[in-house]
Formats: structure tokens, sequence, C-alpha cells
């Protein structure tokens, strides 16, 4: 697609226009935060428990969101937190899309018996209920944040193995794909020069769509006490730990949970957007 | 009709495989974890010669590949063990388990096909207007909230504040109303991008101008031939979220307290109780698969341009 | 393909389909019918029935009374067995199924008389063979939880129906206490049906075990036919505990009245039901405490004494006691009033929280900064992962670098006896005022695998083992404490939690005890 009618319908995205612009304000926070946080977000001060959010009372250095049962302010966990599930997010998308990607494509490019393997065994992974697998592999291999990103990969490959696969499989009898052949280019050549960028398109719509995804398997993860390890902050685990005080101290909880949901909800909208641009059936 | 017989073999060796591999997989990643179910039940001073013997009453003693052996040799004669902990057979569990984690899983899909199906179809027909615009709010927002903030928020608005439903449990109907709402409307959510971008992709194509130009009024067009086709990705991913769900939603069974099989899944990893793993997964993955060769059997009889391969 | 067969397919599918939905409604319809009689989802009077529901944080998974126990099953055995011995959980006995007893000078030998005309739920007659066959189940089978604290049992003879003389290798002192929750089978069922009994629970207790619905619900009917109602005979027809691990959801449904009593509260939730109407809420101190072992093996950070004591005195158990948790008192010793070797002129000499002090021994150690791993499993202690960073945090204040995690059941039992731990953080308590089960295990065994071996200490526990006048046992017990702090291992001994449980005004004969036994026996509900 052209340089200019990816930019025209960038722009008419409403999806794709707002998504962009508060992920991008979300990631800027959150990665310029040591520049500005005041407070320590992981040594605890008992002496300044859940205080309500004092917004901009005392400015910069107050707590702006209130703090937490560990007196510690939650602003300031909220951003670095962010940071951390950012990352958690990024990896955990990229990593089982490399995964899948060559997983599909050779799937996919080969087919037969090869393929037979690698869809049985993407079917009996689907079996195994997500939430189920990742337990079981937190507890093999420990709680840790390298761990954790093991049970993201291993959860999310499959969606970009079929995508992949079947584009591929739209693909390889192509005339352009026959010629190289033709020309001598072996099979590895074909697969990372040629089909490749063309299934571009489906995969940065799935990734995009993933993010969110992922973000909320990660807070889920934390509820039941597998996500990322204490003491770093992450979404997740901070509305786990204050699911106690949602009667009492309810910042401690809505907070982190308002904030988890617009990441998620601009990360989604992106996602629309992304698919709404790159979509070839797409007229708009 | 061949062809559909072949069909349906290839997916039924498949399914086998499938559900094998399964087995294989939870019985190799259990013994993986740290942890012996035999030491778990006894004290913290136990003696290795106490740990060795209840290990023997479990049968833990016996190399690996046998106890997989005796283990399938047991379920292909309808024995799907005894769990250590509950000491109780594993069908009785289990099976004891499923109408809870049915009712829940089939309330969950109602709700979401009561709310994602017209607002889905709509949005799909008029797509760009203010109604598509507010259903696709709500599907990205649906798609956004964690399970466990909504559902600690139903139970805090509707259970504490309102009074007017029981916030956990399980055994009237409106037991049965948070925990299926918290389930159904993420799932809403989904069903509703999907059917819209079906329904709106369908309407594109170029016969469906040629069957407007011929008269055919647009209700008929859309049901007839708009929602058919809509409907068929939809019914794939309705199935496989089934599939997953009928394996037991863990979190919100943890937040209502509802007795499904996915916090009787909890407890058996916790508590390393292989034979009950062993036993849930080989039926859920069952299920699982039984569900999508019937999601297939429907695509076929709904589509029959459908290739079989 | 053919018209027809098409056809036929889509029949199949929809049948399919229908069945499915209907199985789903079906179950629903049933439930719906059976919520009258079965469950318990509404706890208002159905048809005239007089419901009392309470819940817990855990399940019950074993129903052998010798086998793993849960907080949960010690109040529900009360409610289906009777036990040789009553207490009040103070240290005082009372004749249970056992009229009188005494025991031998040697300690060797103790006879009970037994109640006559007491019968099982299934019919049997309560006599000498139950007993003998009970104890002995316990003593002879190791593959049984329990069996430790059964093990110096030599036999057991009845001899006579109404007499059971037990016989041991060595005193147990703590044998009336243990005698409080055992309790007694139906031999001739039990030999019969062997671990199946447990399916029926047949007992003599004041309530009937009808079913179990394994993470749902489990149901008692009263036993018209008890023979100690007198006249507190309970009002109420049936009683229902229901488990629920999520602590909001059962302090919500306390509140909205699904649950007449509830335990394990978490301390933020005590003042939201402080002030909902209609709900009593009961604080004691209580027996549970919490500690942390010490990994004290050559060339760990523990094995040096200025460590462990430097662990000590740097963490501020009193702030924690009182910002995070708002209950419970620090443990300046291994056991709290109530408990056998209390002793009050000690209270406050040790464990103290100096800072100061604390940097200082750590800097007198051979500690050069390595990293201590602090393991744990979540529920130990109410708001297990604030309390732990905060305490991660003091360490951290006096010089120590720690790696905090926590962890599934499981894995923590695996690392913990493997050693592989630098402090393992877990709890226990003490029941009926009886220090005996931690000091078995944790004491008298290094199940911990601390490596931390104190002759002295274990001379001392053993003797008091052996002593069966409380007031010995009591004289030993402090001198063994009193090296036990002076070591600063291989235990360091954290917080007392408090007992805090929730009940209905409209429930009144509920008798809550200081170590987290509630006897539901004698309810009456309005």
């Amino acid at each position: 697609m052209k340089k200019s009618e990816l930019l025209r319908r960038m722009g008419k995205s409403k999806f794709f226009v707002i998504g962009a612009i508060i992920a991008v304000l979300v990631i800027l926070t959150a990665f310029t935060s040591p520049l500005f946080v005041v407070h320590d977000p992981i040594q605890s001060n008992l002496r300044n428990r859940l205080i309500p959010p004092e917004l901009f009372a005392n400015g910069m250095s107050g707590f702006m969101l209130g703090t937490d049962a560990l007196g510690q302010d939650i602003f300031t966990r909220l951003v670095i937190g962010c940071r951390i599930s950012l990352l958690i997010a990024a990896a955990g998308v990229l990593i089982p899309a490399c995964i899948g990607t060559a997983l599909g494509a050779i799937a996919g490019y080969f087919g037969g018996a090869i393929d037979n393997v690698i869809m049985r065994i993407c079917d009996i992974q689907l079996s195994i209920p997500t939430m189920v697998l990742a337990i079981t592999v937190m507890a093999i291999f420990g709680n840790s944040v390298p761990n954790l990103l093991l049970v993201l990969a291993i959860v999310g490959w499959t969606s970009y193995t079929r995508v992949v696969r079947g584009s591929v499989m739209g693909i390889r009898n192509a005339e352009f794909i026959q010629a190289s052949r033709v020309l001598g280019a072996s099979n590895a050549r074909i697969l990372i020069t040629q089909i490749l960028p063309c299934v571009l398109t489906p995969l940065i719509i799935l990734m995009s769509q993933q993010i969110g995804f992922v973000i909320l398997t990660e807070a889920n993860l934390s509820f039941l006490g597998m996500g990322v390890p204490l003491p770093q902050p992450s979404l997740g685990s901070m509305i786990a730990d204050g699911r106690e005080y949602i009667a009492t101290a309810p910042w401690t909880v809505v907070v982190p949970g308002v904030a988890l949901m617009i990441i998620v909800l601009a990360f989604n909208f992106l996602g629309d957007g992304v698919r709404d641009i790159l979509d070839p059936k797409n007229k708009d | 009709m061949q062809n559909f017989m072949r069909f349906m073999m290839k997916r039924f060796v498949s399914a086998v495989i499938v559900i094998f591999g399964v087995t294989i997989v939870a019985f190799a990643l259990m013994r993986l974890a740290p942890g012996n179910p035999a030491a778990l039940m006894l004290p913290d001073n136990a003696t290795a010669e106490q740990i060795a013997a209840v290990e023997v009453k479990m049968g833990l003693d016996k190399p690996v590949v046998q106890q997989y052996i005796i283990y399938i040799t047991d379920v292909l004669h309808g024995d799907l063990g005894t769990s250590i902990f509950f000491n109780r057979s594993c069908a009785e569990l289990i099976f004891g388990r499923l109408p809870a984690t049915g009712l829940l899983t089939f309330a969950a899909v109602f709700v979401s096909i009561l709310v994602s199906f017209p607002m889905g179809i709509i949005s799909g027909i008029k797509k760009g207007s203010a109604i598509d615009f507010g259903s696709m709010v709500f599907a990205l927002l649906g798609m956004s909230m964690s399970q466990v903030w909504l559902g600690l928020l139903f139970i805090l608005f509707f259970g504490v504040y309102l009074g007017v439903l029981p916030t956990q449990g399980y055994g009237s109907f409106r037991n049965l109303i948070l925990p299926a709402l918290t389930l159904g409307l993420p799932l809403a959510a989904l069903v509703t991008r999907m059917l819209r971008s079906g329904m709106f992709e369908v309407l594109q194509e170029d016969y469906i101008t040629a069957t407007k130009a011929r008269g055919i009024g647009n209700f008929e067009i859309y049901t007839k031939y708009a929602l058919k086709n809509a409907l068929l990705p939809t019914i794939t991913i309705i199935g496989m979220q089934i599939g997953q769900l009928l394996a037991g939603a863990i979190i919100v069974e943890q937040v209502f307290g509802w007795p499904g099989l996915g916090s009787l899944t909890v407890k058996a990893i916790h508590m390393r109780d292989f034979p009950l793993i062993q036993s849930i997964l080989l039926v859920s993955a069952t299920l699982f698969v039984a569900i999508n060769i019937l999601v297939d059997i429907i695509y076929v009889v709904v589509d029959p341009r459908m290739s079989l391969n | 393909m053919k018209k027809t067969t098409r056809q036929l397919l889509s029949w199949l599918a929809a049948a399919a389909l229908g069945a499915g939905m209907l199985t789903g409604c079906g179950s629903k319809a049933a439930d719906s019918t059976n919520a009258g009689t079965g469950s318990a989802s509404s706890n208002t009077k159905a048809g005239g029935e007089n419901v009392v529901t309470f819940s817990m944080s855990e399940d019950v998974y074993t129903w052998d009374t010798m086998g793993q126990p849960v907080v949960p099953f010690y109040s529900i055995q009360l409610l289906i067995y009777d036990m040789l011995v009553r207490t009040d959980h103070q240290g005082n006995y009372e004749p249970g199924l056992a009229t009188e007893w005494s025991v031998s000078a040697d300690g060797l030998d103790w006879t009970f008389q037994l109640r006559e005309g007491v019968k099982f739920h299934n019919g049997e007659e309560f006599n000498a063979d139950c007993v003998k066959a009970t104890l002995e189940r316990g003593a002879f089978d190791n593959t049984l939880n329990m069996n430790f604290l059964w093990s110096d049992i030599e036999s057991v003879e009845a001899a006579d129906p109404y007499t059971a003389i037990v016989h041991c290798k060595k005193p147990i002192g703590d044998m009336l206490n243990q005698l409080t929750y055992m309790p007694m089978l139906p031999a001739q069922a039990l030999a019969e049906q062997g671990d199946d009994l447990f399916k029926s629970n047949p007992g003599t207790g004041p309530w009937k075990f009808v079913s179990w619905d394994p993470g749902n619900e489990i149901i008692f009917v009263r036993n018209d036919d008890y023979w100690d109602w007198g006249d507190q005979k309970s009002n109420v027809d049936k009683i229902v505990y229901k488990p629920i691990s999520e602590d909001t959801t059962r302090v919500s449904s306390m509140r909205t009245g699904e649950f007449d009593f509830i335990s394990n509260i978490p301390p933020d939730q005590v003042e939201v039901l402080s002030g909902s109407a209609g709900v009593v809420v009961d604080s004691q101190p209580g027996t549970t405490i919490t500690w942390m072992a010490l990994q004290s093996s050559d060339n760990k950070t523990f094995a040096d004494k200025n460590a462990r004591l430097a662990l000590t005195h740097s963490i501020d158990r009193q702030l924690i006691v009182e910002s995070i948790l708002g209950s419970g008192s620090p443990s300046y010793w291994p056991v709290m009033k109530g408990v056998t070797g209390y002793d009050e002129a000690s209270d406050g000499k040790y464990n103290q929280y100096d800072p100061e002090l604390a940097k200082q021994l750590l800097a007198d150690s051979s500690y050069n900064g390595e990293e201590i791993y602090f393991m744990a499993i979540d529920g130990k202690v109410p708001r297990t992962k604030e309390v732990l960073q905060a305490v991660m945090s003091m360490m951290t204040e006096a010089g120590f670098n720690v790696k905090l995690e926590i962890m599934e059941g499981a894995t923590f039992v695996s690392k913990r006896s493997a050693g592989e731990y630098d402090l393992a953080f877990s709890n226990v308590f003490y029941n009926n005022g009886s220090p005996w089960r931690h000091m078995i295990t944790h004491w008298l065994s290094d199940s911990c695998n601390t490596q931390l071996e104190n002759p002295q200490i274990t001379a001392l526990l053993t003797q008091a083992k052996e002593t069966i006048d409380l007031t010995e046992q009591d004289k030993l017990l402090k001198e063994a404490f009193t090296l036990m702090m002076e070591d600063g291992g291989r235990m360091c001994y954290f917080i007392n939690l408090d007992t805090i449980n929730a009940y209905s005004e409209k429930l009144s004969g509920v008798k809550t005890y200081n170590d987290t036994i509630v006897d539901l026996s004698r309810v009456m509900k309005n």
C-alpha cells in the first residue's frame, strides 16, 4: 500500500487516532517516569498507610493518588507498574509472535507431515485451558519475570501459528513463489525474503490485538498470585493486593483498575484501528 | 457423503491423537513440578519410610512410564482413578462439578448472545452510525476489563450496596446472575466484534449488490445471506470459548465461590493430586475436541461450499 | 452432498446443541427444585426448617479423623463426633465419652471408664472395643498423618466392655489434650469398611453427617437421639458448612445475611462488619503464632548466632501489629498466655525492636551481604504480602539483602524439607493450651531441616514430653524456651494472631475458643 494511502487511512480511523494518542501518552509517561517520580516505589513506610488521594494539594511531592496498604505512593507505583506491565506486554507479544510465525510459516509452506505435527501440537495445547497451563508452568519453574514471559509465550504462540499458516498456505503456490523456486532459491530464502513480508499484515493486526489480552492475562495471573514477583509493582498485582480494601480504601483498587482499563482500551482501539487501516477489504 | 465420512474419520482420528497428547502432557508436566503428594499428606516431621509407604499406597513408587500405562489402561476400562486428596473417585468429583460448570458456561453464552447478537448485527449493517460507535465502545470496554475487577465491582454494587443479589454460592437462579454476567459480558464484547465485521464484510460482496438489484428485500438479505455467513466464524469463536469455559472459569469461580471444575483443578494442581489433574484434563480436552467437531459439522451443513479439506 | 444428507446432518447438529443446552437448563431446573431441600442457597427458614450456615476459607479434603487436618475440620468434628475427654480449651478437662480416668504412677498405663448407653449414628454401641480400634489404628498405621502423636502407644486393652486401658511405651505428657481431638470411631464398621467409613462418618455426636459436595457445601442434621442434649437441645434443624476462599466474598455474604457465622476475617473488614446491623464481631487473643525457620547449616548466614539475633531485633513487630494487622500482638516468647510454658516474667525481654543493636550484631557477624532467600506461602498471616514486605523493608534497613518469594504450598514444603532457603515463614496454632504439636514436629524433629542442634533444648523437651504433671511440664518448657530465645534459632517467632469470628445476632450457644476452634454443637437460632 502506498505511503500516502496509509497516512490517509490512519487519519480517517477514529479508533486508530484515539488509541494511538492514549497509547503514546501512556508509554511516554511510563518510560520517562524515573525522571519525575519523587517517592520510592518499593520502600514501605507503615506510618503512611492508606492515605486518600491528595491530587494536587501537595504538588508532585505529595501523594497525588494516595498511598497503598504499605504506605507506598500509588502514583509512583502506577507509572512504574505501567512500565513493567508494558514491557511484559511487549515481550509477551513479540516472543510468541516470533515462535508462532516461524512455526506457522513452516507448517504452511511445507505442508504434509510437518504441518500435521505442528497443528496437532497446537490442538493439544489449545485443549488445555490457558489458566491451568499457566498455573502448572509457574508451579514447575517458580515465580519470576522470565518465567512469566515463558508462560505468556507458551499460552500465546498458537494464534500466530494459525494465522500465519493460513496466510502462507494461501500464497505458497503463487506464481512469484514458483518463479523463485525455478530460479534456484532455497526454501529458507524464499520463506524469509518473500513469504514473510506477505504475512506481515495479518501478523501486525493480530499482534496489536493481542497486546490488550496479554496485559489482562498478566493481571489475572497476579490475582492468582503468579504475576510479577514482589516487590515490583504491576497493574495486575496492585489490583489484586488492593481488593481487600475495596470498601474501605477504594482508591487502592480503583486507580490501578481504571488505569488498566484505559491502557488496554487504548491498545484495543489501536489494534482495531490498525486492522481497519491495513485490511485490503476495507474500502473506506 | 463419501467425502463427509472421510472428513469425519480424519477429524475423529486427530481428536483421539489430541486427547492422548493431552494426557501425556498432563502426566509429564505434573511430575516435573517440585513437590511430592505423599509428603503433602503427611505432617512436616514425616520420616522417609512413612513417605515411601504412602507412595506405595498411591502407586507412585513405580516407574513413570508404567504409571502412565496403568492409568491409560484404567481409563480405557472406564476408570478415571481415585483422587489422592479427596479419597473419592475422580469421576465422581469431576462429574459432580460439571453441572455447576455447565450451567455457568451456558448462562454466560446465553448472556453474551443476548447482548451481542442485536448489537453486532445492527452495527454491521449500519456501519459508521452512532449505534455502531456505541457498540464498538461497549465491545472494546468489555474486552478491556479484568474479570477480577468486574466481578468485585458487581459484588460490591449489587450484592452489598443494593443488596438485591447473592454474592456467592450455588443453588438458585439468583446465584447465577452475577457470575454469568462477569463471564458473559467480556464474551459478548468479543462476539459483537466478530458479528459486526462478519456482517459488514458479507454486505460488501458483489453478489449482495446483485441480489438487491433483483429486488430482494433488505430483511431477507440480512438474514438469509449475510447473517448465515457472518455466523460461521462467530460460531467457531463461541465454540472455542465454550470449550475453554467448560474447563472451568477459574477466576470467576474463586471470586464468587462457584463450585465448578476450575477451582477443583487449581486445588488439584496445588496438592499435586496427579490422578485428579490427569482425569480433569482428559475430560475437558475431550469436551473441547467434541465441541470443535460439532462446530465443524455445523460449518459443513450450513455452508456446503466449504471445502472438506 | 445430497440435500437429504444435509438435512439429516443439520438435524443431528441441532439435536446435539439442543441436548447440550438442555443439560445446562436441566441441571438449572433441578437445582431450583433442590434449593429448598438440598442446597442452602437461601439461609432463611425454608419450609419451616431452621438452618445455620457457617463459612471458613478452606474445604475439608479428607474425612479421615487421623488424616491431614485442616482448620475447619477441628470444628466440624465437634459436630458429628464425641471424644473421650472434653476441654474448655484453657487446659481443663471434663468427661466426654469417658466418665473418669486415671494414670499409673509410672505414666505408662491410662485407665478410662467409659459411658454406657451411647450409640453411633449407624446404630452400633460405643464400648471399649471402639477405643481400642480407634487408638490402635492411629498408633500402628504409619501412613496416617497423625500417627506420630500416637506411636508411643503399645496397645489398648478392652478390660471389660466399658473399661479401656491404654498401655504406652513411654509416658505421653499430652495424652489428655490429644484425646480431645481424637474422635471415637465405631469398631465394627471400621473393621468392615476400613477407609470407606469416612464416606458416611458415623459418630456419636449431636449432629449427623448427611452429605459432602466438595468445594460447595457440607450438610449436617440434628441428631435427636444424642445422649447429651440435656436441657440445651438445639432448635436448629440443619447446619451447613460452605468453604469460601475469597475473603471479601465471605465477608460480603455475612453482611447480606447469607452466612450466620464466619471466621478468617481480614483485619480491614473487622470495622466494616462491626458496623453492620445484626452482626456480632468476636475478637480474642489467639493461640496462633507465626514464625520463620532459619537455615543454619555451615556457611549459611544464620549459622552465625549474631546474624540470628540481628534478624529478630531488626523487626518492629509492634508497628506491624498496629498498622497492618490492626490486631494481634508481638511474639516475645515461643508460646503465649494460656499455653503451657508461658512465662510472664520473660514477656518483653526478648525479640525487642532495636535497629541499632541489629545493625551492630549484623556487622559483628560473618554476614557479607549475601542474598537472603526468604520464602513463604500466602495465607499464614493476614495480608501476607504486605506483612512480609514490611519485614523485608525492616531487614533491609538493618543491612540484610533480602529476596522475598511467596509461592504455592507444594513447592514450599518440598524446598523447606530440603533446607533450600534462608528463612521460611509459616504458622502454627496451639490447641487447648498445648504446644506439643509444634514442639514435636519442629523441635524434637528438625522438619524444617535447619541443621541447628541444641542438645540442651532437645533434652529438656524430651523430658517434658514424657511428663504428665502439667506444673512440672510447665517448668521444663520454660527452661527450654529461655534457651530458644537466647539462641535465636531454630525459629524466629514473629506475631501472635488474634482469633476473630463474626456471627449473626440471631445465634446463641456459640462457643468460640482462642485456638480458632468453634463449637457450634449447641447452637440456637431465633
